[in-house]
């Protein structure tokens, strides 16, 4: 019983601090740490009529 | 109407409030926010978009198994309600699942943002996408939170896995198909 409450507070605290890391990240705090200097290339679309995401140009 | 059965809906409608919530924030966030077009770091993968069609992949794999150990738990899976590593073992898969879509939305978020004029599948990929965390938000609510219609729990497990595969459809598999299994 004991070590099953300890599981749940463990994972708990691993979802919170997740949903705080994914909440910083978008507030751009510590984005760096994820992203790189490359610009993102979409991938070819050769089935499909709609395009991947275009990233926009950084011009 | 007693307390006792108003309660629970009351606590089940802030629940699945915040988790609407959660999902609005995301999708207005990814309209307003001026994508950066950047790239993440790849890790051993060639490119950004191979790790995120990878890590989709094995966060839908968790979603698989969370959904069948789901149905072993409630007994809809075999008669009985399956060993006692299945509990642990399912809250652990959906904690790993959550881990690995977080650097995939991210990305689609911070660096391409919620698109509505780029095609039917990256719009129903964005829209899949905010109700994916909503759910999952609600979900977890519910889970923590005792005395919930019964019914909540099954329904929004059943929510945030479709959505899961709906946003992976539209991406990974996407993917997948039209450029190959690279990594």
């Amino acid at each position: 019983m004991a070590s099953r409450r300890t599981l749940d507070r463990i994972i708990l605290v691993v979802l919170i601090s997740g949903a705080i890391v994914f909440g910083l990240l978008l507030a751009g705090v510590g984005s760096g740490l994820l992203t790189t200097s490359t610009h993102y290339t979409p991938p070819p679309s050769t089935a499909s009529p709609s395009p991947g995401p275009v990233a926009p140009d950084p011009s | 109407m007693t307390s006792t059965t108003t309660r629970p809906r009351i606590r089940l409608a802030v629940a699945l409030g915040f988790g609407a919530a959660v999902a609005l924030t995301l999708g207005i966030y990814g309209r307003i926010h001026d994508p950066t077009g950047g790239s993440l770091v790849t890790l051993f993968f060639t490119r950004t978009i191979t790790l995120k069609a990878w890590l989709a992949t094995a966060a839908v794999l968790f979603a698989l198994f969370q959904g069948a150990t789901a149905l072993r738990m409630y007994s809809k899976l075999g008669r009985r309600t399956g060993p006692r590593w299945l509990r642990p073992a399912h809250r652990i898969s959906g904690t790993a699942a959550f881990m690995l879509t977080i650097p995939v939305a991210y990305h689609c978020l911070w660096a391409l943002g919620f698109q509505w004029q780029s095609g039917t599948r990256v719009l129903l990929h964005g829209i899949f996408g905010c109700l994916f965390f909503g759910a999952l938000a609600a979900k977890v609510l519910v889970v923590r939170t005792r005395r919930m219609p019964s019914w909540a729990l099954p329904v929004l497990g059943g929510a945030v896995f479709t959505a899961l595969v709906l946003i992976w459809a539209t991406s990974a598999l996407w993917f997948f198909g039209t450029n190959g299994f690279r990594v």
